[in-house]
C-alpha cells in the first residue's frame, strides 16, 4: 500500500470527524505535500482566474453565498470560508475531485461565474494538489512578495509594415537602442520578487491590461500587439503590486519631418524630446495675439484690454512675452484666479446658518488667507503644512478651516477626511483600501488606515460665539483600528513602514513628510496640477487620479516639473513663468498632420473652453458692465466669488446659477471632474438668450461709444473684435461685417447684433 | 432672433425674482414665531465721553412719563428726561417689535466714570424697562463725517482726525460695500492703538453678521501695518496696536469682515494709549497690591503694580485706553510657574497658578499633592482674561517610583454653568469665553501627588498665552439669578422685573443654584442689601437644594417712587449665620435665527424699581383646606380697584411645582372683583407646605402679557398651600356588562381623612351608551362602597374602557374638596344571542 492510499483512507474513516478529521488528514499529507501553499499557490489561481475579484465572489457580500476578500487582501478570512465554512463541501480532503471548489471552476457543476479553467491546465492541479495535501494554510514563514518585476521596461511597435519583426534596434537615433519590435506581438513576462530574495515567474497568475487598446493590446498571457499609432502603457498585476510597461507604436516614417523648434528651457526639450520619439512635429509657435489673450486668461483670468492690446503689439522688444509674463505673475490678480482654484479645491462654501462651522464668516476668513499667502507667494510647502497643522478658532485662524471646509458634514470623520486629504494633497486615491488592497496601485489597507489615524483625534467643538468652531486634536483618541483584524494602525505615512514618531498630535510629522522637498508624491501632484491648469490637461490625467495604472504621459517631463518646484522653494509664480515662457505653451492650436491626433503629448495648444468664473470676468471684462453675486458688495469679481447660501454647506453648491451652467465645481465632493470642462447645449442656449449677454449688450453704453467715437465703421468693427476676441477681425469677416453694417453706420442695433456674436463666439467662450 | 433672445431672457429675469422674494422672506422671517416686544430697542447716541454732557434718545414702546434712569453701575447720571416732543415715526423691527415712541435726557458722564459698558433700565411712572446700555469713551467723541455715499472710501479722502479721538461712524448699506477710513498724523516711535466697538454696541437684540467688523492700520501709502478682524479679548471687535515707524500720516480703515447690506453703528477709537494684550501674573490674592507685567504692547512689556479687589471674581485693568484687561481676584495666594522646571511644586491648596503657555509646543506641569476623595474645584480661567489659548488640563497620579499613573481626570472645555454662570439657556454660548475654560470638580481617587499638566489645544501659544487655575476645596456657595425664556429669550419684565408700585407687592420666581459649588448646610432665608426706604423683602424659609422661590416685595404706602441696585444675602435659619449670594442676570443681544446669541450682556445685581401705586390691588386668603392628592381646589381671588379703575385684569398663579397643576391666565371683566384659580395636584404630588401667590396684570391690547412692556402688575400675599393625601381612595375590580343591560359597577372605598356629612361620588370616563342610572351616589366616612347602577344601550360601544374613575366631592368646613380617584376597567360586550326556539307548526 502507498503512503497516498493509506492517507486517502485514513481521511475517508475520519470523513465525519468534522475539523478533527481536517486537521488529521492535513497532518497525515504534509510531508508529502509541504510544498503546495494556500497564499502562494492558491491564492494566485483565484486572482487570475478572476474568483476574488469584485464582480465574482469578491463583492462585498460574495456570490452564491460564497464570499472571498477581493484580490484577496484577507488570505486568513480566506482561507477559513474555503475550508471551515462549509466542511467537506467546497474542499473534500477525502476526494478532493469532488471538491466544490474545482467542480465549479470547471464548469463540472452549475457556476454562475462559468467555467473558469480547464480540468487539465496548470492552476486545476494546484488546486487539486493543495486539497489532496489537506487543504493547508500557508506556513507563517513563507516569504512575502514585495515586488514585481517585467521582462521588458518598454515596447516600440514601429507602424511601418515593411519592419520586420524581431529587428533588435531601432534606426531612430531618438528611441536610441530600445528593444525594437515590428509588427508582430511580444510576450510580457511578470516575475515576483520575494522577501526571502528569490525570484519567480508568475506570467502564468498575473494578469493583464492595456491602457488603450487602440495602440496595443495584452492577452491573458501576456502577448502584447500593436493596434494604432500612438503611446500607452500596459499592466500586470499579481498579489498586491500593480506594475506598468510604456507601449509606443509609432507611426509610418513617411511624410515625417522633425522640424527641430527651437527649445526655450526644459520644458520644450523634455516635450521635444518625447514628441520626436513619437514621430509627432509640434504646431508653430502662436501669433502674438493669441499670446497675449491666452495668458492673460490663465493668469489674470480675464481677456487683455484693449490698451493692453495696443501696448503689446506695439511692443517691439524681443522679449515682450517674458516681460508680459512678469508683469501678470506680479500683479495680485494672479493669485486672486488661484485663490479661486484653491477655494474650489478646498471646497470653500459659507452659509449664514452653518451648525458644522461653515459660516460666512469663517469661509470668507478661510478665503482671505489663502488669498495672502498667495500674494505673498508663500512656498506651496507651507502654505499646506500650515493648513495641515492648523487648530484653534475657525473666526480667527483661517487655515484651520482645512477640518470644517474639505469635508462639509455635521461632524468630523477621518475617513473620509483622509481620503480627499490625500486625493487633494498626493493626487493619490486612497479611498479604495478602506475595505481592500488597492486594486490598481501600490495602497494596502495598513496604509490606508495608518494614515487614517493621522486624523484619528481631529475634532471641532463649538467656540465663544454662535458661528466659532474651535479646531483641535484630541490627544488621548486611540488610533484607528483595521478593519479585518481590529489592530490598531498608529499613524504611519503612505508606505512608510513604521508608524510616525508625534508627542500626541501626529499631524505635526504627517506635514513635516507630505511638504518635505523629498516627498515626490506631494511635488508631483502640486506640478501636475499647476500643468493641468495652464495647458489644459494634466501630464497625468485626471490630475486627482495618480497611480502605479495611470503613468505620467511623459515621465521625464513631469519629474522636471515636480523637481523644479521643489529647487524654486515651492514657488507657485515660478514654475508657472517656466511652463508660460515654454515654446511648448506658447504653441498654436492648430494642428499639423503629424499632431492632428495627438491629446497626450502637448504638440500642439489644447482648445480649452473657460472656466465659468473666467468666462463671466470675461464678459463683464469686455461689456464693461458689472454683474452682483448674491452675498457679495457690488463689483465683486466672478473669481473672488465662493458659493454663500442660507442655511448649512452641506450639499452641493455652486453659488450662481451661471457658474452652474458653465460647470464650475458644486463643491459637494472633492473630484477634480466635479469641474467641467465640456461644452454643452444650454451654456450655448444661455449666451444666446441668457440675460448674461442680453443685460450687457444694451447697458453701459460701451458698444455706443464705440460705434459714434470710431473714425470709421472700419475702424469701429476693429476695436469691438480687439475688445471682445484680442484681435483683428480678418479681412473676410471685415468684408462680410461691412456689408451688414451697410450705410447706416450710427445704427446702434447693428452693432449690438455684431457684439452679440463675437460674444456667443467659440473664439470667445475658449482659450486657443 | 432677437425677440426670441428676449422672451428667454424675460422668462429667467421672472424666475430670478422669485428666488429673490423667496431669499428675502428666509432672511426676513425669525424662526420663533410671536412678536418680542421690549421696551427698549434703540439708545442714541451709543457712546459719550467722560466729563461730559449727552444728549440722548431712548427709543421704544410704552415709555410713558419717563422719571429716571437707573445704572448698574456709577458714573453717569441722566438728567432732563422727557418725552420727545414728536414721537419717532413708527417702525417694526425684525424681531416682531416695534418703536413708537422716544424719551429724550441728557446723561452726565462724571470725569472718573470707568469706560466701557454701561447697563441701565428707565424707570417711568408704572413701569422699569427691559435693559439698555450706553458707552462711555475716555476719548474726545466725533462723529463720522460722510454725507456722500462712498465719501471716506479711499486714502485720498480719508476724514482726517486727531490722536485720542473716538469716532461714531456707521458702515452703510450700500451696495460696493462700505468702509471708512480715518487720518491721524503720528510720530515716529509713538504708539497708535486703534479699538472698535460694534457688536459690544449693537442695540439690536435680533442680527447676524452685519454686527462684524474688520480693522487695519495702513502707512500713507496704503501699505498695511496691522490688521484684526476677530481676536480673543474682544470676540468679533477688533483690535490693534503698533508702534510707528516715521513721522507721517497714518490710516485707520474701518470696513465690513463679512458683507452685508444693512447699516451697523460702530465707534472707532484712536488713540496713543497702551494697549496690552494680558497681564502677568493675571490675578491676585483679594485685597492686595500684585506686581504685574503687562504683555503685548507694541511699545514692549511694562511692569506695574495693581490693586485687587477686596471681592473674588474679575475685574478690568485700565491702562489708559477705551477697554481693560480682564484680572482675575481670588481669596488665596498667587503660584508662578518656575519656567526652566519640567514641574512647578504647588505647597498648599488653596492656590492660584499662573503660567504663559508661550509656544505651540509648550505646556506646563504642575505638582499637587491632595486629600484622597476630598472634592477640589479646579477652575481655569485663560480665554476669559482674554488669552489667546484655549486651555485643556489633564491630571495624573504620580506613582511611588516616580512614574505617572493614568489619567484621572481630563477636561477641554466646560458649560458656562460650571463657571457660575446661570440662566443661559440661549444657544451659541453668548459670546462668553469662560466657554472653553474648562472648571470641574474632581475628587482624587487617591491621597498624594499629582501632576496637573496644561495644555493649549489650539496648538498655538504666545507670549500673551496666559492661564491662572484656581485650585480648591469645593466651595460652598449659593447664587441667584434672573432667568427669562420668553422667544429668543427676550427680557421679560413680568418674569424678571423687581417693579413693586407703591402701597402694594410683587412677587419673582428666582432662580437659584449652586454652579460647581455645594449647597449650603441648612435651609435658608433670603435678605435684600440696599432697598430703598419703605420696601421690605417678605421672609420665608428656604429648603436647601431648591431651586426656584417666589420671593415677595412690599412696598410701603409711604414709600418714595424710585430706582436703585440691589444684591442678596442669605442667612441661616438654624444658625443666623449671614453670608453674600450671587446676583446675576444674563441677556443676550444679536440672536440669530435660531436663537445663536453673540453676546450676553451681564450684571451682577439687580435693579428694583417703586412705580406710583397700581390702580388695583390683588388678594387670596389662605386654604382652609389643604388640596389633596389627585384632587382640585377653588380658590377664590379678589381685586379691589382703586380710584376709576374699571378695565379689565388678568390674573394667574405665581408660582406652581411641576406636581401642581395650574390653569391658564384668567380676566376679570371690567367692573368686576372676583374670580377663582382652580388648582389641581396630581397623584404623585410630594405631601409638603407650599406659597402661593396670585399675579394680576393689566391688559395691553397690544403686547402680550408674557412679555411685560406696558402692563401694571401687582401680586397677592404668599399663602400657604399644603398638599395632603387625598380623603377616600377607590378601587374596583374589572367588570364588564352587555349591550342592553342594566348592572352595578362597585367602587371599595378606602379612608385616608376622616369628613363630616354625606359625599357625592360621580363616575368619569364612561364610553358612550353607557351611563349611570339615577342621581349620583352619596357615601359618608363609614361607607364601604360606592355602587353606580350603569344601563348600556343597544349601542354602546363595544370593548374595554381602562380610564374610568371618579369625581368625589367632599364637604369639609362647608367648602367642597374635589378630588379624583380610581383607575376602573369595563368591558362592554355584544348582547347574547337568543336560543332558537321551535319554529310554529
Amino acid at each position: 500500500m502507498t503512503a497516498h492510499v493509506k492517507t486517502k483512507i485514513t481521511s475517508l474513516t475520519l470523513l465525519f470527524l468534522g475539523h478533527l478529521m481536517l486537521v488529521s488528514a492535513r497532518d497525515a499529507r504534509a510531508e508529502d505535500h509541504s510544498s503546495v501553499s494556500f497564499r502562494r499557490d492558491v491564492m494566485p489561481v483565484f486572482f487570475r482566474a478572476g474568483c476574488n475579484s469584485g464582480t465574482c465572489h469578491g463583492a462585498a457580500r460574495g456570490k452564491d453565498g460564497f464570499h472571498l476578500s477581493l484580490f484577496g487582501y484577507d488570505p486568513k478570512g480566506d482561507y477559513f470560508r474555503i475550508t471551515q465554512q462549509m466542511i467537506g463541501r467546497r474542499v473534500n480532503v477525502a476526494v478532493p475531485e469532488q471538491s466544490l471548489l474545482l467542480k465549479k471552476a470547471i464548469g463540472a457543476v452549475a457556476h454562475s461565474g462559468g467555467k473558469r479553467f480547464a480540468k487539465d491546465s496548470e492552476y486545476y492541479r494546484t488546486v487539486l494538489r493543495w486539497i489532496a495535501a489537506g487543504a493547508p494554510d500557508g506556513q507563517a514563514d513563507l516569504p512575502e512578495v514585495v515586488g514585481l518585476e517585467l521582462s521588458e521596461e518598454r515596447f516600440v511597435f514601429d507602424g511601418d509594415l515593411t519592419k520586420e519583426k524581431g529587428a533588435t534596434k531601432t534606426d531612430d537615433p531618438h528611441l536610441g537602442s530600445l528593444p525594437f519590435r515590428g509588427r508582430g506581438g511580444e510576450v510580457l513576462r511578470v516575475f515576483a520578487l520575494h522577501s526571502d530574495g528569490s525570484r519567480r515567474d508568475v506570467t502564468s497568475l498575473a494578469r493583464f491590461h492595456s491602457n488603450n487598446a487602440s495602440v496595443v493590446s495584452i492577452d491573458e498571457n501576456g502577448l502584447v500587439s500593436p493596434t494604432g499609432p500612438g503611446d500607452t502603457n500596459v499592466f500586470a498585476r499579481f498579489s498586491r503590486f500593480t506594475i506598468g510597461a510604456e507601449a509606443i507604436v509609432l507611426p509610418p516614417t513617411e511624410e515625417f519631418q522633425w522640424p527641430d523648434p527651437p527649445a526655450t528651457n526644459f520644458i520644450d526639450k523634455l516635450v521635444f524630446d518625447r514628441l520626436q520619439k513619437l514621430r509627432i512635429a509640434p504646431s508653430a509657435l502662436c501669433e502674438d495675439e493669441t499670446f497675449l489673450r491666452r495668458v492673460t486668461l490663465d493668469l489674470a483670468g480675464r481677456p487683455p484690454t484693449p490698451d493692453e492690446y495696443s501696448a503689446f503689439m506695439a511692443d517691439r522688444n524681443a522679449n515682450k512675452r517674458s516681460r508680459k509674463i512678469d508683469e501678470l505673475l506680479a500683479d495680485d490678480t494672479f493669485a486672486d484666479l488661484w485663490t479661486s482654484l484653491w477655494g474650489e479645491q478646498l471646497r470653500i462654501k459659507g452659509g449664514n446658518y452653518a451648525p458644522v462651522g461653515t459660516h460666512i464668516k469663517a469661509a470668507d476668513t478661510f478665503y482671505g488667507w489663502i488669498r495672502t499667502q498667495l500674494r505673498n507667494d508663500r512656498p506651496l510647502n507651507e502654505f499646506v503644512s500650515e493648513m495641515v497643522t492648523a487648530s484653534g478658532s475657525n473666526l480667527i485662524n483661517g487655515p484651520s478651516n482645512l477640518y470644517t471646509m474639505l469635508v462639509h458634514a455635521p461632524r468630523f470623520r477621518p475617513k473620509p477626511f483622509a481620503a480627499d486629504f490625500s486625493q487633494l494633497f498626493l493626487g493619490i486615491q486612497i479611498q479604495c483600501a478602506e475595505c481592500h488592497n488597492h486594486p490598481f496601485d501600490r495602497w494596502t489597507m495598513d496604509d490606508y488606515y495608518g494614515f487614517v489615524s493621522f486624523f484619528a483625534g481631529m475634532d471641532r467643538k463649538p467656540g465663544v460665539e454662535s458661528r466659532e468652531r474651535r479646531i483641535y486634536y484630541d490627544i488621548s483618541a486611540p488610533p484607528v483600528r483595521h478593519i479585518v483584524d481590529q489592530r490598531p494602525m498608529p499613524a504611519k505615512t503612505l508606505g512608510a513602514i513604521k508608524p510616525v514618531d508625534h508627542n500626541g498630535d501626529p499631524r505635526r510629522a504627517l506635514a513635516d513628510w507630505l511638504t518635505s522637498p523629498d516627498n515626490e508624491m506631494f511635488s508631483r501632484n502640486l506640478a501636475n496640477r499647476i500643468w493641468a491648469q495652464l495647458m489644459g490637461r494634466g501630464i497625468i490625467e485626471p490630475v486627482d487620479d495618480i497611480r502605479v495604472s495611470n503613468p505620467p504621459t511623459n515621465g521625464p517631463l513631469l519629474k522636471a516639473l515636480s523637481k523644479r518646484l521643489v529647487e524654486s522653494k515651492f514657488s507657485l509664480r515660478s514654475l508657472t513663468r517656466d511652463i508660460c515662457n515654454s515654446r511648448v505653451y506658447q504653441l498654436s492650436s492648430q494642428p499639423n498632420t503629424s499632431n492632428r491626433l495627438d491629446t497626450r503629448q502637448f504638440s500642439h495648444a489644447r482648445l480649452r473652453r473657460l472656466r465659468a468664473d473666467v468666462l463671466m470676468d470675461s464678459v463683464v471684462t469686455v461689456s464693461g458692465v458689472p454683474r452682483n453675486f448674491a452675498g457679495f458688495p457690488e463689483g465683486t469679481r466672478a473669481i473672488d466669488v465662493y458659493p454663500r447660501v442660507a442655511g448649512d454647506t452641506v450639499g452641493p453648491h455652486f453659488g450662481d446659477s451661471f457658474f452652474e451652467v458653465f460647470g464650475r465645481a458644486s463643491r459637494a465632493t472633492i473630484c477634480a471632474c466635479e469641474t467641467k470642462k465640456e461644452p454643452t447645449l444650454s451654456q450655448a442656449l444661455h449666451m444666446m438668450v441668457g440675460n448674461t449677454v442680453q443685460d450687457r449688450l444694451h447697458a453701459a453704453g460701451r458698444i455706443q461709444q464705440i460705434a459714434q467715437s470710431s473714425e470709421s465703421p472700419e475702424a469701429a468693427l476693429e476695436r469691438l473684435f480687439i475688445l471682445a476676441l484680442c484681435r483683428k477681425p480678418t479681412v473676410s469677416e471685415s468684408k462680410q461685417l461691412m456689408a451688414l453694417i451697410g450705410e447706416d453706420s450710427k445704427d446702434i442695433a447693428i452693432w449690438q447684433d455684431i457684439f452679440w456674436s463675437l460674444l456667443n463666439s467659440t473664439e470667445f467662450a475658449f482659450n486657443h | 432672433m432677437r425677440r426670441a433672445r428676449r422672451r428667454v431672457d424675460q422668462a429667467m429675469r421672472g424666475r430670478v425674482h422669485w428666488l429673490v422674494i423667496l431669499l428675502l422672506l428666509f432672511f426676513a422671517v425669525p424662526a420663533s414665531a410671536g412678536p418680542m416686544t421690549r421696551n427698549v430697542e434703540f439708545v442714541l447716541p451709543r457712546i459719550g465721553q467722560r466729563g461730559t454732557t449727552v444728549d440722548i434718545r431712548i427709543q421704544g414702546v410704552s415709555l410713558n412719563d419717563p422719571k429716571e434712569v437707573v445704572f448698574y453701575s456709577p458714573g453717569i447720571r441722566a438728567v432732563e428726561l422727557r418725552m420727545a416732543p414728536e414721537p419717532p415715526p413708527r417702525r417694526s423691527l425684525i424681531h416682531g417689535a416695534w418703536v413708537d415712541q422716544e424719551i429724550r435726557c441728557r446723561f452726565v458722564i462724571s470725569p472718573d466714570c470707568r469706560p466701557g459698558e454701561h447697563v441701565f433700565r428707565v424707570r417711568t411712572a408704572t413701569e422699569l424697562t427691559n435693559i439698555g446700555t450706553f458707552h462711555v469713551s475716555p476719548f474726545r467723541v466725533i462723529d463720522e463725517a460722510e454725507s456722500q455715499s462712498y465719501e471716506n472710501d479711499s486714502i485720498d479722502k480719508a476724514q482726517r482726525v486727531s490722536i485720542n479721538t473716538t469716532v461714531r461712524g456707521t458702515l452703510r448699506s450700500w451696495a460696493r460695500g462700505d468702509r471708512d477710513i480715518y487720518r491721524v498724523t503720528g510720530n515716529a516711535g509713538q504708539r497708535l492703538s486703534v479699538e472698535v466697538d460694534s457688536a459690544r454696541i449693537a442695540n439690536s437684540h435680533y442680527g447676524d453678521s452685519e454686527f462684524d467688523v474688520a480693522l487695519r492700520i495702513l502707512d500713507s501709502g496704503g501699505r498695511v501695518l496691522a490688521a484684526d478682524d476677530d481676536n480673543s479679548i474682544h470676540v468679533q471687535d477688533p483690535v490693534a496696536s503698533v508702534r510707528l515707524p516715521r513721522d507721517s500720516d497714518y490710516l485707520v480703515e474701518v470696513s465690513r469682515s463679512v458683507f452685508a447690506p444693512r447699516d451697523t453703528r460702530y465707534c472707532v477709537h484712536i488713540g496713543d494709549n497702551a494697549r496690552p494684550r494680558a497681564v502677568f501674573p493675571p490675578g491676585g490674592p483679594v485685597g492686595t497690591r500684585q506686581k504685574v507685567k503687562l504683555i503685548g504692547d507694541p511699545l514692549g512689556e511694562v511692569e506695574t503694580e495693581i490693586l485687587i479687589p477686596k471681592s473674588r471674581g474679575k475685574f478690568g485693568h485700565f491702562v489708559g485706553g477705551p477697554s481693560s484687561v480682564p484680572v482675575q481676584a481670588s481669596p488665596f495666594p498667587n503660584l508662578i510657574e518656575h519656567v526652566k522646571a519640567e514641574v512647578t511644586p504647588v505647597p498648599e491648596i488653596p492656590v492660584a497658578l499662573n503660567g504663559i503657555i508661550d509656544s505651540a509646543t509648550d505646556s506646563d506641569s504642575w505638582l499637587l499633592t491632595v486629600n484622597k476623595a476630598l472634592p477640589y474645584r479646579v477652575r481655569v480661567s485663560a480665554s476669559s482674561l482674554g488669552s489667546p489659548i484655549d486651555i485643556a488640563i489633564r491630571i495624573r497620579p504620580v506613582l511611588d517610583d516616580g512614574s505617572l499613573g493614568e489619567v484621572e481626570l481630563q477636561k477641554d472645555d466646560s458649560t458656562v454653568s460650571s463657571h457660575d454662570i446661570l440662566g443661559t439657556g440661549f444657544r451659541g454660548r453668548g459670546g462668553m469665553p469662560e466657554a472653553i475654560d474648562p472648571s470641574v470638580i474632581w475628587i482624587p481617587k487617591r491621597g498624594g501627588p499629582y501632576r496637573l499638566d496644561v495644555i493649549d489645544s489650539s496648538g498655538l501659544g504666545g507670549p500673551t498665552g496666559v492661564y491662572r487655575i484656581e485650585v480648591e476645596p469645593q466651595p460652598r456657595t449659593l447664587h441667584t439669578y434672573l432667568a427669562s425664556r420668553t422667544n429668543d429669550w427676550t427680557e421679560s419684565m413680568r418674569v424678571s422685573g423687581l417693579v413693586i408700585p407703591r402701597g402694594n407687592r410683587w412677587t419673582i420666581n428666582l432662580s437659584l443654584s449652586t454652579g460647581q459649588a455645594s449647597w449650603p448646610k441648612d435651609d435658608f432665608e433670603l435678605i435684600a442689601k440696599g432697598l430703598p426706604k419703605g420696601v421690605r423683602l417678605v421672609p420665608s424659609r428656604i429648603r436647601r437644594l431648591t431651586t426656584l422661590w417666589p420671593v415677595q416685595f412690599e412696598a410701603d404706602e409711604g414709600s418714595i417712587p424710585s430706582g436703585t441696585t440691589i444684591t442678596l444675602a442669605a442667612r441661616s435659619v438654624k444658625t443666623g449665620q449671614e453670608y453674600p449670594v450671587g446676583c446675576q442676570q444674563n441677556v443676550p443681544f444679536i440672536n440669530h435665527s435660531g436663537g445663536d446669541a453673540w453676546r450676553t450682556v451681564r450684571m451682577d445685581r439687580y435693579v428694583l424699581a417703586v412705580t406710583e401705586p397700581a390702580p388695583f390691588t390683588i388678594d387670596i386668603d389662605p386654604p382652609s383646606v389643604a388640596l389633596v392628592r389627585g384632587g382640585e381646589l377653588a380658590i377664590p381671588v379678589r381685586i379691589t380697584r382703586h380710584g376709576d379703575f374699571k378695565g379689565p385684569v388678568q390674573f394667574r398663579c405665581g408660582f406652581a411645582p411641576r406636581s401642581i397643576t395650574i390653569p391658564p391666565p384668567a380676566t376679570i371683566s371690567p367692573g368686576e372683583t372676583e374670580g377663582v384659580l382652580q388648582l389641581a395636584a396630581q397623584s404623585n404630588a410630594p405631601l409638603e407646605t407650599l406659597p402661593l401667590v396670585v399675579l394680576g396684570s393689566t391688559i395691553h391690547e397690544k403686547i402680550p402679557d408674557y412679555l411685560g412692556a406696558g402692563h401694571v402688575r401687582v401680586s397677592s400675599k404668599i399663602v400657604p398651600l399644603s398638599v395632603a393625601q387625598p380623603y377616600v381612595e377607590l378601587t374596583a375590580s374589572p367588570d364588564s356588562i352587555r349591550r342592553g343591560e342594566a348592572k352595578d359597577f362597585v367602587w371599595t372605598i378606602r379612608h385616608h381623612t376622616p369628613f363630616e356629612g354625606a359625599a357625592t361620588a360621580s363616575l368619569l370616563g364612561l364610553p358612550k351608551g353607557v351611563e349611570v342610572i339615577g342621581p349620583a351616589p352619596k357615601f359618608t366616612s363609614k361607607s364601604k362602597q360606592v355602587i353606580f347602577p350603569l344601563k348600556a344601550t343597544d349601542v354602546a360601544l363595544l370593548g374595554q374602557v381602562t380610564n374610568l374613575n371618579c369625581e368625589v366631592r367632599v364637604p369639609v368646613d362647608g367648602k367642597t374638596i374635589v378630588q379624583r380617584t380610581g383607575r376602573g376597567v369595563l368591558r362592554i360586550d355584544p348582547t347574547l344571542k337568543k336560543p332558537e326556539t321551535a319554529r310554529p307548526q
